[in-house]
């Protein structure tokens, strides 16, 4: 049993209810998060390359034991970039004399074998992760110090 | 025996130890027309670093790495923190009338670690033509 003054009360909240209710929930409201996607390429060495001396000493390589290759991730928005990997360079006691190659390879496309000349990716998917081997070779050894392979990665359209 | 031995001192000498090198840049195109000899751009640079870490830029051309002294970038060097993005102010002086001027503007580690092997960089391909 519903008390008179109180079934006021109750049918006056639920008008004073309806009232209150927004105006955006009779009317649907659209809501937009707008944003704008340019051209941007984030490159990233997410590991680096380690080579080693392979058994018969002539030949510095990542795919001997101990060895790595390095990978290179890439990151675009907007647009498919393009990759340029310049000539190969080398330092290192034994550099002279020495002739040093980079191979590269991706799930996106890039194939390249073993070259000392430099390698243009044209990368077919905003997100890719290039492989980068690399190795060294010398007829007459190498001396005992640090070597390093060299490349520049240039991101660009 | 000894010859394993010292195959395996020179390969642990001869370990190349690359620290790692990001950068990022963007937009990649910027196309602009003016009727004066100057124009202005706008690059992003971003650092992927978990730290701060300390940017260079400069123009060359289009198509080979000759510096371009018509182009002026403010800042040339950019201290960023980590994860960072700053705004890169391009400005393009001296265009003659009727000249399409192309150049590149490249962004890369100011000081890459010694034994990087793979130095990164990202070029943004800018160009204004003058129309009178």
């Amino acid at each position: 049993m519903i008390i008179p003054h109180i079934r006021s009360f109750r049918s006056g909240l639920v008008a004073v209810a309806i009232s209150c209710i927004p105006h955006s929930a009779a009317y649907g409201q659209t809501i937009t998060l707008g944003g704008t996607v340019i051209n941007v390429c984030v490159l990233t060495l997410s590991t680096p390359g380690v080579v080693t001396v392979s058994p018969s000493g002539t030949e510095l390589s990542t795919s001997e034991t101990g060895g790595t290759p390095a990978t290179l991730t890439v990151v675009a928005t907007g647009t498919n970039p393009t990759i340029t990997f310049s000539s190969v360079g080398m330092t290192g006691p034994s550099a002279g004399g020495s002739t040093a190659e980079l191979a590269y390879s991706s799930v996106g496309g890039a194939s390249s074998g073993y070259s000392s000349s430099g390698y243009v990716y044209s990368v077919s998917q905003l997100i890719d992760t290039v492989t980068i081997n690399g190795r060294a070779t010398n007829a007459s050894g190498f001396l005992s110090g640090v070597y390093s392979l060299t490349s520049t990665a240039t991101c660009s359209q | 025996m000894m010859r394993n031995l010292a195959y395996s001192l020179a390969g642990l000498a001869c370990i190349i130890s690359s620290p790692l090198g990001a950068v990022g840049l963007g937009p990649l195109n910027v196309e602009g027309y003016i009727d004066g000899p100057r124009k202005g751009f706008q690059l992003t640079l971003y650092n992927p670093y978990p730290q701060s870490i300390e940017y260079v830029a400069y123009a060359i051309a289009e198509e080979d790495d000759t510096p371009q002294e018509r182009v002026a970038i403010i800042p040339r060097t950019i201290n960023l923190g980590a994860r960072q993005s700053r705004r890169l102010i391009i400005v393009a002086s001296d265009i003659p009338p009727q000249e399409l001027y192309r150049f590149r503007v490249c962004a890369e580690r100011a000081s890459p670690p010694a034994g990087v092997v793979i130095n990164a960089r990202v070029c943004s391909k800018l160009s204004v033509r003058r129309l009178r």
